[in-house]
């Protein structure tokens, strides 16, 4: 448990720019990209989905401003503000639930003192609730930012956050 | 909602030719292929239990109550959603069924609010009639649970509130938006319980995309999207039909009532010009007719500085008919004249002209039409036959390629740019030539296939440039230019056409249209296999805005677009009845139905019928009359239901033309522009009160009923006629179906129009007589009302009104959605939240060289006037044009408009002023002018008697 492996990237997320995202636009060719897709992109670049950004995208795809609002909001993981240098997503779905993930859960609320979809400043970190992450065997699992911890426990949790912290005063 | 309950059917009809057979509940039914199991259900009589579904929008299958049970399936399907099958056995009503309904019920009301009673769609509420249908009696759930009970109320438009309190999330309204509309303002935003209906970016109603058509507030089965005035006065109680006074599309509306007041206007399914679709102005802006501004009592003065005296009737029109008659006996008979009305029925407007004709003896009759489309009734005469528009509304639906020029359809004519649109999102092309950027260019799910900004006064160039390519390329349809058109004049069009001077390539830096994008456009259309020409006042109203029309004409015939459905070339036109104004005879050269006053034969069964003999000599027209007035040979008028001091191009001119009358009696709802040089003042009828006809861009003759009894306590038609009586002509009608009775006798198209019939069949398109009892839809099919199509030849020539280095922009003009024309009506409602003034749009570049910013105040100058108004920059325009509406009189739009017009018609040239802007920090002389001689003529009004 000790040797525990732990070295996870920061989000690097650009400052909201409309000036950028124009550009980042253009690049896009219609005929190859949905909303979707563009909104994947978006959101990896900027780290959330910026509410300037959806007249573009409806121009873009000869959408109305509503329509595009109403795709944005459908989907849990397009985020509305940008998020800290780490983002917790701890699974809620049955399997990790049957694991025990709702007890981790309390417990990483707890420890940052922040609800889901909320940021700690000070640990820079946004915890979001996921469902499923498509690594059931391995449950209860957590991703933080791109990479998946499973047989996520209590311990595990420690260190990760313990790590975490240390990161930050990296 | 609404009061008359149409039958819903539940889902759009299947057009298919294939035919099923079912059985429902024991009982055979035989319906086209692709029809619902719900719909087919109905056709029987049955209704299956629903709150998504409506016969107006595409299935939905979320509300899950019309749960039905097919023998050999699985499961319980909702009706909406599965089509029928060959011998498949439904039942719609089982205990299962009921269990599951009620349980949907139950969770519904679990989460609403249980106050019925206060509750503004008590007994006019789908939610309501479903929990009695599927007999709810308690909720299990209670009602503790979560819940969006406190969800905050949006007031924010004038018209209707949004409560989502009330909500069920059915998404009606917003499909109704997308599907019927075609706006797509509405969203449901979020997912699961927390789904809501979201108007744009959960903006409010008011700042989103939304153009308050009211397709929601009809579509919504509770009362969460609701009509204000119903909220203020409760439910009506019953209904008139009508047809809508504000554009040429003539869209039928149920006028709710309580007693003698209007509740709400509903559009009905039964209309066939808008098919239970409205616009802002027609559904809500009707509040002026009981405006405080209205004048009800006739009134008097003798000179236009006086204050106005109230007098009864009988002192009026004795006044205003001895003053006429004196005038005639000291300056000649034709020292007289008439203006008619767009807005007027047709029955008003017939008797405008016959007591020109009759009792002022002379053919001094001219009708607002001049300023609008008189080159169409022109131009299409000429080539086809007939002054009017070949198809009827529904035929868009059929359209491949439309040819979009000078139009702005969703801001002038709304109701029939959704149907438009619908088309368009089902695949048919649009191109759009139009200076101004409009929204058919691209706007939510429409782009258009081919883009022409030419140059405000290039019209001719693109149309003969179109026609260069179709010849040029082969794309004409010899075979129907063979069988239907004349072929000498053909060819010597086809000579014509075929010059270089016609080229895209020579023409492309006249219009600013590169030359291949010009060539691109007219492969569609004239490869479309249905294409249609639509078009509006950017036609018309050029000095060869008569030249213009025919060369649509002409394209149309050389392509063969002409007598088929899908096909044609229509007017989009621009009043409720400026059709009709036009067919009751209001030119000084024609009787009604465009027949000529030099014609014997025509003059003399109206002789016969009217017991005199009439003047063989055409009258003046408009802008005669002011050029008479001004050299003082033309002394008195009667003007009804137009503002000319406000419409008319160059307004200094008509100013003087007007001061310059010894008689001017204007008959209006308001004391307008005009009405401040008037004498008498004969106060009008709204369209609520109003009982006749109008005639709408599709020659469709609508009724026109009295919600409630003119307000002023005559009909417009009456005071026409006793003015004719106290000029010694003896006019008589009981009521205004006899007048519809005279223009049926007299007039062949109309020969076959009453008023029962109208009551009958609803509406009507004329031709309509013993060879069409049933009216035309689609006019010259298999042949042209004038025998073979005449090709004109149509050259290009440039107005005279050039940039020049001190006016070196262009200005154009036109319509916004909110307000309607000079603004009259419209202004005097809440549409003012959308508009409240008129702007200048300018190109970044044109306003960044003259150091402009958005809201800048800005003097807008022509050799003929200048104005101030704020601007707008905006990327609508191309550099070199600026463009403004003139809804508001204080604008002076038509200050800065010139004298020129087309060369047939007389038609102003409103669409090219040379002009030139520049940052100001005052109003201009001519609105300060305007402020003070308003003032005093609100004084004038409101001294005592």
């Amino acid at each position: 448990m000790s040797d525990f492996a732990f070295n996870i990237p920061k989000n690097n997320f650009q400052d909201w720019q409309l000036e950028l995202a124009e550009t980042l636009l253009k690049n896009f060719n219609i005929d190859d990209h949905n909303l979707v897709d563009i909104l994947h992109d978006f959101q990896a670049t900027f780290g959330y989905i910026d509410k300037t950004l959806i007249p573009l995208l409806a121009k873009f795809f000869n959408l109305s401003n509503a329509e595009v609002h109403g795709v944005v909001s459908f989907y849990h993981d397009f985020r509305s503000t940008k998020p800290a240098s780490y983002v917790l997503k701890i699974c809620q779905a049955e399997s990790c639930q049957a694991m025990g993930s709702e007890l981790l859960t309390t417990e990483l609320k707890t420890a940052l003192d922040i609800d889901f979809h909320e940021t700690n400043i000070a640990a820079d970190i946004t915890l979001e609730p996921v469902y499923c992450l498509g690594n059931c065997s391995c449950s209860p699992n957590l991703m933080i930012n791109s990479q998946i911890i499973s047989r996520l426990n209590s311990g595990k949790l420690k260190l990760i956050l313990q790590n975490l912290k240390a990161a930050q005063n990296d | 909602m609404s009061l008359e309950k149409d039958i819903d059917y539940g889902t759009p009809e299947s057009l298919s030719q294939e035919l099923i057979s079912l059985e429902i509940d024991g009982h055979r039914v035989i319906v086209p292929k692709g029809t619902s199991i719900m719909r087919a259900a109905k056709q029987l009589g049955t209704s299956i239990p629903k709150l998504c579904a409506s016969d107006n929008l595409e299935a939905f299958g979320s509300c899950r109550l019309c749960l039905v049970e097919i023998e050999g399936r699985r499961g319980t399907p909702a009706s909406c959603t599965t089509p029928v099958e060959t011998d498949m056995v439904v039942h719609t009503q089982s205990q299962k069924l009921a269990k599951l309904r009620k349980g949907v019920m139950e969770l519904y009301i679990s989460d609403h609010p249980l106050d019925c009673l206060t509750c503004s769609a008590n007994g006019d509420c789908e939610l309501q009639d479903m929990a009695g249908t599927v007999g709810l009696r308690d909720v299990r759930y209670g009602y503790q649970g979560d819940n969006h009970l406190e969800a905050k109320t949006d007031n924010s438009n004038p018209y209707f509130s949004f409560d989502p309190s009330k909500c069920i999330v059915c998404s009606r309204c917003v499909r109704a938006c997308d599907e019927v509309q075609g706006t797509f303002a509405l969203t449901i935003s979020n997912r699961g319980f927390e789904s809501h209906v979201s108007a744009g970016i959960e903006d409010s109603f008011l700042n989103s995309e939304c153009v308050s058509c009211g397709a929601c507030v009809q579509a919504c089965p509770t009362a969460t999207l609701m009509e204000k005035s119903v909220i203020d006065h409760g439910v009506p109680e019953h209904s008139i039909e009508t047809t809508c006074a504000y554009c040429g599309v003539g869209c039928t509306f149920n006028a709710e009532m309580k007693g003698d007041q209007v509740i709400r206007m509903v559009p009905t399914k039964n209309g066939k010009a808008n098919e239970g679709h409205s616009c802002v102005k027609g559904r809500f802006a009707w509040g002026y007719a009981s405006h405080k501004e209205r004048i009800l009592k006739p009134m008097l003065r003798s000179s236009i500085d006086d204050p106005w005296q109230e007098v009864s009737w009988e002192e009026a029109i004795q006044f205003a008919a001895k003053r006429f008659k004196e005038l005639q006996q000291e300056y000649g008979r034709k020292a007289i004249g008439g203006i008619s009305s767009s807005r007027a029925s047709n029955e008003e407007v017939f008797v405008v002209q016959k007591l020109v004709r009759a009792a002022f003896e002379n053919n001094n009759i001219d009708t607002c039409a001049r300023v609008c489309h008189s080159p169409t009734g022109f131009g299409l005469n000429k080539t086809l036959g007939t002054s009017a528009g070949t198809q009827d509304f529904n035929s868009v639906e059929s359209a491949d390629v439309i040819l979009l020029i000078g139009a702005n359809p969703t801001d002038a004519h709304p109701v029939f740019a959704s149907r438009m649109k619908k088309r368009l999102r089902e695949g048919a092309q649009i191109i759009v030539a139009d200076p101004r950027r409009i929204d058919l260019v691209e706007s939510p799910h429409i782009k258009a296939a081919a883009y022409l900004a030419l140059l405000p006064g290039t019209n001719v160039a693109l149309i003969n440039a179109l026609a260069y390519t179709i010849v040029e390329e082969d794309l004409v349809d010899w075979d129907y230019v063979k069988q239907r058109c004349d072929k000498d004049l053909f060819e010597q069009w086809l000579a014509f056409i075929k010059q270089p001077q016609n080229a895209p390539e020579t023409v492309d830096k006249v219009l600013g249209v590169n030359a291949e994008t010009l060539r691109k456009a007219a492969r569609l259309y004239a490869n479309a296999e249905r294409g249609a020409i639509y078009y509006g006042l950017g036609v018309t109203e050029h000095s060869q805005g008569s030249t213009m029309v025919m060369g649509m004409a002409n394209l149309a015939m050389l392509t063969g677009n002409l007598g088929f459905n899908g096909c044609g070339v229509n007017p989009l036109r621009g009043q409720n009845n400026v059709q009709g104004s036009c067919d009751m005879g209001s030119f000084p050269h024609e009787l009604p139905g465009y027949r000529s006053v030099s014609d014997d034969h025509t003059r003399q069964s109206f002789e016969k019928d009217w017991g005199l003999s009439l003047d063989n000599e055409p009258g003046y027209r408009i802008p005669n009359m002011f050029n008479e007035a001004v050299s003082g040979s033309f002394k008195g008028m009667y003007i009804q239901g137009e503002d000319v001091a406000q419409s008319d191009p160059d307004i200094h001119h008509v100013e003087a033309a007007l001061r310059n009358l010894d008689c001017l009696v204007v008959q209006d709802l308001f004391l307008n522009e005009t009405a401040k040089y008037a004498h008498v003042f004969l106060p009008g009828t709204s369209f609520l009160e109003k009982d006749g006809t109008f005639t709408n861009a599709e020659r469709r003759l609508g009724r026109v009923r009295p919600a409630i009894k003119p307000r002023t306590g005559k009909h417009e038609w009456q005071i026409t006629m006793e003015i004719a009586q106290a000029m010694g002509y003896p006019m008589h009608y009981n009521d205004s179906s006899e007048i519809m009775d005279e223009i049926a006798r007299l007039t062949p198209t109309f020969a076959g129009v009453s008023f029962d019939k109208l009551d009958r069949e609803g509406s009507v398109q004329w031709p309509c007589n013993d060879e069409a009892p049933n009216g035309t839809p689609i006019m010259h099919i298999d042949k042209f009302v004038r025998g073979k199509g005449a090709f004109e030849i149509t050259e290009f020539v440039p107005t005279e009104e050039k940039i020049t280095a001190k006016f070196p922009l262009l200005l154009t003009t036109g319509r916004i959605l909110s307000q309607y024309n000079v603004g009259a009506q419209t202004r005097r409602t809440d549409n003012n939240v959308w508009h409240p003034e008129d702007i200048l749009e300018i190109h970044p570049h044109d306003a960044s060289e003259r150091g402009i910013k958005n809201g800048d105040l800005i003097m807008l100058k022509s050799r003929k006037g200048e104005t101030s108004l704020h601007a707008l920059i905006s990327e609508r325009m191309q550099p070199g044009v600026v463009y403004t509406t003139f809804h508001m009189p204080f604008s002076g739009a038509n200050i800065v408009t010139t004298e020129y017009s087309d060369w047939a018609t007389n038609c102003p040239e409103y669409k090219v002023t040379a002009v030139q802007c520049s940052l100001t920090d005052h109003i201009s002389e001519w609105q300060q002018h305007f402020l003070d001689y308003q003032s005093k003529q609100t004084k004038a009004l409101l001294q005592p008697n």
